[in-house]
Formats: structure tokens, sequence, C-alpha cells
């Protein structure tokens, strides 16, 4: 090779080398007026609610689709799409809808994109529990619709409020198929401008939007997996808003004055389980020896830094209001007693599994209980799981302790109660196939009619049931912690784990 | 040499064949069911029977790898589980992505480190040399990911002179490429000073100096160009290592690169997507190895074959 043509070579390769690293024009996204930027910990998978995939994407779905009915911040029912319903027997509601909203792609909204929505929910397999108890959907007229039910559903209202259920325009979904998975087309406050995978999710004010104004021009979302990270950023000034603030930051960032720190309460429980179809944790008195020798206070205070809350009981107490009296208590002699009254005075070893990074500190969590254990004689060893492996593993049965946690996204106990204890239960970890709890929670899902305070106090005895008899043990009650700039005003974080802005504004 | 190509490339295509196997078979047995992944709280027997039927799980191993093969010859590696995008888009948004850091850090690590390198051979055992080799084993030293949240929390959080996050402008890549330049930075510096030193000790350095020539075309011409060879076969060989501590800069730094693409798949069993990305980087080792068998080719006449 000549020497002009070597020179050509390598300079072709430089050019080439620098033409890689020379970023694209790409728009520098920075705080404008009007413009919340907020920290996630993992992209949006899919923009098709119905088929949802991870407690993220829920996160962002209010913002660009909506459900004929929602929870406030209480918890409390109040109308969405729909401005009124009423019960119609004991198998049906018949919805008024609101009239004159639009989808975002101008489509109207009205009684028939709501019985399209409810089918496809029904058939859907990850909303198959909620709405799968939907029999057909009559369209009344433009803007009344009845759903019926196959059978009698004190929980079917609740269901409704679950953020799967936003309804996406028919329109779309005829236009894009599958593709509605990454265009999604709703009637919220928000809609899609931009989403680059795993870098930005861009959102603008809907301008038709029916109900209250948004104050915020675009949010803009970016996923950042690294909590130190996330937390920099917030610090550095390049996010407005982050989630899930690791509790051993808080009073760092509470003494920061240009930040703030949002904390509200959560839908959510962790728990120490027992899988009750082990050999030898079918023995009652020995779960009840474990549960006596956990010092959750201490756990509480030492581990997640005083920064989750105590649980009353199984169901979150904004779920279920309890004077948790029916919690078993720290009692290390007690404990000793009931091991000895079991059989096991001179100890005995279990597994204890734990997944990694999935719940607040589940893995310091897990070495803590693992102390405490130790000190009654029971010796657990740890095995920590990557998080599908871990379901897979549950699903099968294989474990004696294990930790999990579960939300009751519709607001009502039966949500979460049936999925984790009932003998069909979406979740059945604990393995309980108990005659007595099916039929409690069966009852309760038939009590239509019925005034919600009388459901909750057979929700109650269900409860009391499985911690007498130490099948879960509650660690926590999952606080929310958000970490904010003190220019954002009016943020706060919602009890169903997604993002509500209304009424936020940026300074 | 066109005949060496064509070897070089009968050789890449074997091995991306067998790659495509091992991906396979490994995603085959590796524990975690997609369709339980992709169910969630819903995977009842049934609904998971379905799902494995929808997603082609159900067939038996080698009609899937069949399938998968016939596809790949069309150049199309499936839809991803999670959100039906195409696999090819998916990597190469992440392979572009990569491209610019790692390129960038690249480019960083050796015009600095054969710099450096050079220095410290000329003025080998003084102090400069000495100072620096310190350095240079403090470098290779400290972990990347360590660096990386220091860097942040000194440029983005105390002085706020940079983002800390995510790809925008070029700003944006200041600090992640500084970080990421530092895993390379230290091995460039030593394999440059090592062959720089070997390469004075010759003979025909002494006859350019004889000639007349300045030590700055000396050092800068006959060295260099004669370092560059054994320099170039070493970061060849470890571009693998680079590329795994690429991995952990896009972490810290949320650069939506390849890496963290593979990691999210992984955790969430995107097969389509992990086996896509494995024939992907096996592809770029090849292309890497070409390309550095090439340009040693051009640097040294010695090493073309006739």
């Amino acid at each position: 090779m000549t020497n002009v043509r070597r020179g050509r070579v390598i300079a072709l390769s430089v050019a080439f080398a620098v033409a890689c690293i020379l970023p694209g024009a790409r728009d520098r996204v920075e705080a404008a007026s009007g413009e919340l930027r907020i920290g996630l910990t993992q992209d949006v998978s899919t923009w098709d609610p119905h088929n949802y995939l991870s407690a993220v994407d829920n996160y962002v779905y209010p913002l660009v689709y909506e459900r004929l009915v929602h929870l406030d911040r209480d918890l409390k029912m109040v109308p969405g799409l729909a401005s009124e319903w009423e019960a119609v027997g004991d198998r049906a509601l018949r919805f008024k809808l609101r009239t004159g909203i639009r989808f975002h792609d101008g489509s109207p909204f009205d009684a028939q994109a709501v019985k399209t929505n409810f089918e496809r929910l029904a058939a859907a397999p990850r909303a198959r529990a909620y709405y799968g108890a939907v029999d057909r959907v009559e369209v009344n007229d433009p803007y009344t619709v009845t759903v019926f039910t196959k059978q009698p559903s004190a929980t079917f209202l609740a269901n409704l409020t679950w953020v799967v259920g936003g309804i996406i325009s028919p329109t779309a979904l005829q236009q894009y198929g599958k593709d509605i998975a990454q265009k999604p087309v709703g009637t919220g406050p928000y809609r899609l401008k931009e989403h680059v995978q795993r870098d930005r999710i861009v959102l603008e004010s809907n301008p038709h939007y029916w109900g209250r104004p948004s104050r915020l021009a675009r949010v803009t979302i970016r996923p950042i997996a690294e909590e130190a990270t996330r937390t920099a950023a917030l610090e550095g000034g390049n996010l407005d808003v982050i989630m899930d603030v690791s509790p051993h930051r808080i009073q760092e960032l509470e003494r920061n004055p240009n930040l703030r720190i949002a904390a509200g309460r959560s839908v959510r429980n962790v728990y120490l389980g027992f899988q009750i179809g082990d050999e030898t944790l079918k023995n009652v008195k020995l779960r009840q020896a474990i549960a006596h020798a956990i010092d959750r206070d201490a756990i509480l205070r030492h581990v997640l830094e005083g920064r989750q809350t105590t649980p009353v009981g199984i169901v979150p107490s904004i779920v279920l209001e309890s004077r948790g009296d029916a919690l078993l208590k720290y009692d290390p002699d007690r404990a000793r007693g009931l091991l000895a009254e079991a059989g096991y005075s001179r100890g005995l070893d279990l597994a204890f599994w734990t997944p990694s990074g999935r719940y607040l500190k589940d893995r310091e969590i897990a070495e803590a209980l693992q102390a405490q254990l130790a000190r009654i004689g029971v010796r657990v060893q740890i095995k920590v799981w990557e998080w599908a492996p871990y379901m897979a593993a549950l699903r099968r049965r294989e474990q004696q302790l294990f930790i999990f946690g579960f939300n009751y996204p519709s607001g009502d106990p039966d949500a979460g109660l049936r999925n984790l204890f009932h003998s069909k239960g979406g979740f059945p970890f604990f393995n309980v196939n108990d005659r007595h709890v099916d039929e409690l929670l069966d009852k309760g899902q038939g009590l239509v009619g019925v005034p919600r305070a009388e459901r909750m106090k057979l929700y109650e005895e269900v409860q009391r049931l499985l911690l007498s008899s130490a099948i879960a043990v509650p660690m926590y009650e999952k606080r929310n912690l958000f970490g904010t700039s003190a220019k954002v005003k009016g943020f706060a974080p919602h009890p169903l784990e997604y993002l509500d802005l209304t009424g936020v504004s940026v300074e | 040499m066109a005949s060496r190509f064509a070897e070089s490339l009968v050789q890449g295509l074997v091995f991306t064949l067998v790659l495509s196997l091992i991906a396979f078979l490994t995603m085959a047995v590796a524990p975690g069911d997609p369709a339980e992944m992709l169910l969630g709280q819903d995977a009842t027997p049934e609904g998971v029977r379905a799902m494995r039927a929808e997603l082609g799980l159900d067939l038996p191993l080698w009609k899937q790898y069949a399938a998968f093969l016939l596809r790949l010859a069309q150049g199309d590696l499936g839809r991803s589980y999670e959100n039906r995008r195409p696999v090819t888009n998916i990597l190469i948004e992440g392979l572009v992505s990569s491209s610019q850091l790692a390129g960038g850090a690249l480019l960083v690590a050796v015009v600095v480190g054969v710099s450096i390198g050079l220095v410290s051979a000329y003025f080998r055992n003084s102090w400069f040399d000495l100072t620096l080799r310190i350095v240079v084993l403090m470098a290779i030293s400290v972990p990347v990911f360590w660096l990386g949240l220091m860097a942040i929390y000194l440029f983005a959080v105390q002085l706020r002179w940079l983002p800390s996050f995510g790809r925008g402008g070029a700003e944006h890549l200041i600090l992640p490429v500084l970080c990421l330049s530092s895993a390379a930075l230290g091995i460039v510096i030593r394999i440059t000073r090592s062959e720089a030193l070997e390469v004075m000790k010759r003979e025909f350095i002494t006859a350019a100096r004889a000639k007349g020539l300045s030590e700055i075309v000396v050092v800068c011409k006959h060295v260099l160009k004669n370092a560059l060879v054994g320099l170039i076969t070493v970061v060849g060989l470890q571009f693998g290592l680079f590329m795994s501590y690429a991995v952990v800069v896009e972490t810290i730094f949320a650069w939506p690169g390849l890496g963290t693409t593979l990691i999210k798949a992984v955790f969430s069993r995107d097969f389509p997507v992990i086996r896509g990305g494995i024939i992907l980087t096996g592809a770029a080792f090849v292309i890497i190895s070409v390309a550095t068998d090439r340009l040693c080719a051009v640097l040294d006449p010695r090493t073309r074959t006739a």
C-alpha cells in the first residue's frame, strides 16, 4: 500500500470514529417555565395499560389515560369519566358518562368506547383478575352504559379504579393494533409527545382536557435505575422530582434548603411469609414462635431508618383501618416457650428466601431477621434470588420462609387478601388452603349493597385469622418517599402509587 | 489479501452461527419463564400455556431454533416480548448510543494515553516517569463506578458545571467519557511506554538520529508508528473488558446504551433481545478483531501475508 493510500485509510478511520462520537442534534432538556422533570426508577415498558408490565408503567398511565371512577388521596371514590353510577340489581352497574370529552386523537369518548375497552380488559390476561368478572356490556345510549357481571360482586366498582383499566381510544386501537403499546391515545391531562426508549418520555399538556387545566406545559420523565445518580440529579438541579429516595439519604436531603421530601401513605405492605404447606411450617406454634421472635420496631428503626410505617395488619391501614392488636408482639420469652411446645427446644434450621433490590432493603431485612431468629435457636440460611426465578420458585412452593410485598391497587382489602390467601388466588405462595378463609372472602365479595363499614368487619376477621395463626408477619407498611425541588408546589405522592400532578406547578 | 479477508468472513459467519446456538440453548435452560414474567400476578397455568403458545415457546426446541435461524438469515431478530418492538431497532438504538460513549472514551484514552506513554518512555526513570507510573497504578485500581459517582458529586452536584446523567448535548458526554476512558487509560499508557522503550533501542532509531532528524520527528513519527502496532493488538484484545466497564458507566450515568438494554432484557427474560444482543456483541468482536488485523497490516507491512 502506498503512503498516500495509507494516509487516506487512516484519515477515513479517524473521521469515522469522530462521526460515531459526535452526538446528533438533540434537544437539551432544561427546566423551562411550566415544565416538570421527574426521575423514575425505570422506563415505561408499554403504553398499553390493559397489558401493563411493571409497577412503574402504572405510575405514568393516569397522566394519559383515565378510568370511569377514580380514588382520591384518601381512597374515596370520585367520578372520573363517569359522572354518576347506580347499581342495577346485584349484578350490574349503570354509568352515566361525561359528555363532550375527546380522546387525544380527536375521536369522541362515549358509551361504545367504554364497551370496547371493557371487553378488551375482560380478555386481557393481566387484567382478568379484576375485569374477568365482566359478563357483558350494554350501550343504553351514547352516554349511558350498563356493565353486567357474571356473579354478584361487591368489589367490582372498586376494581374499576385500578389504573390498568384506563380507557383507550377505540379508533387508535383499530388503527394501531398491538402497536398501541408505543402509541398511547387516552383522554388524560397529558398526551405523549416523544418517547426515546430508556432515555426520556416527554408529555405535553392536553389543551382540550375536560377537567382541571394543568399548570404544567410539559412533563419530562427520565428513567434512572441507579439511586445515587437519581438523587444526585435532584441535588444538582437536573430533575425536579425523584421517586424512591433511599431512607439513609433523607436526613441529608432535608437539610438542603433547595429540596423537600414528599412522603405519603401507600397501599403496599411487605411481609415475612410462611409457606405453610411445608412439613415443618405446618406447625402453628412454630410459626407463632418465629412471629414473636421478630423485633419489628428495631428493624424499622435501624434498617429502615425510621422512614417506613409500623403495620397494623396484613392490609395497609389506609385500605383497612385496624387497631393493630391482632399483630403478634415481640416477646422472645414467649417465642422460646412456643418453640419448645412445638417440639424444637433444641432449635432448628430453616431456609429463608429473599429477592435483592425488589423491596426496600429486602436483603438487609432478611439479615436482621436471621440475627433475631438466631437468638431463640432458629437458624435460617438466607438465599438471595433474582426476581424472575424467585417468582417461578415461589409458585412451585419450594420455599419455607420468604419475603414478599403486595399492594392493593383498587383500595379494597379483597384485592390483596384474595390474591394471597384464597385457595384460588393468583399468588398462592403462602399455600393457604383454608375453607373458612375462602368462605369469608367469598362472602365479602357477595355483600353487594352492604355499607363498606360492614364489609370491612369481615375482612378484619380474615386478617385476625391470618395473623393469629402466623401465616404472614407484616414487616412494614410502605411510605412513598419522593424528593422534590423547593420550586415544585403542590406535589404529593398518591397512595395508589401513581403520579397525580393535579395542581402541581414549578416556580 | 482478498482471500485472507474472505477467510476472515467465513470464520466470522461460522462463529456467529455457533454463538447463535449457544445463545439459544442458554435461554432455553435459564431459570425464569418469560410467559410468567409477562403475566405477573395473572400467571394462571392456563394463562401461562396460552402465552407460551403466543410466543412460540410451546414448540419443540429444534423447531424454535430453526424458525429463529430462518428469521436471522433474513435479518429479522424477532420482536421484544415486553414491548413488541423489533429487536433490530432496539439493538441499533443501543449500539449507536454505546458507540458514542465507547468511541469517545477510546479516543480520549488513546490520544491522552499514547501522548503520556511516549513522554514517559522518552524521559524514562525521571521523576516524571516514576510519578506517572504511580498515578497509572492508582488509575487502574480505582473502580470505575466509584469514579463515576465521585465525578457526578463533584461536577454535577457541587460545582453544577455538567449534567449528572442521560444523553443530550455534548456536555452530557464529558463525564461518562472521562470516566470510561480511565478504564483504558492506564493500560494504554503502560503498553505505549513499554513498546516505545523497546522501539527506541532499535538501530533504525539511531540511524534516524544520525541522519539529523529532530527528536520530535524521531519520536512522533518513527517510534510512535512502530509502538502503535503492539498497542492496537492489546486494545483489540481488551475490547471485551472495556465493554464490561461501559455497562457500569451506562448504569451510573443512566446512559441508554446496549449494555443497560441487555441487562434489563436479562432481568425480564426478554429472550429475543438477549439472543439478538449476544449475536450482535459476538459479531462486534469479530469485526473488531478483523479491523485490528487490518489496521496492524496498514501500519506494519511486515505483518501482511503475500
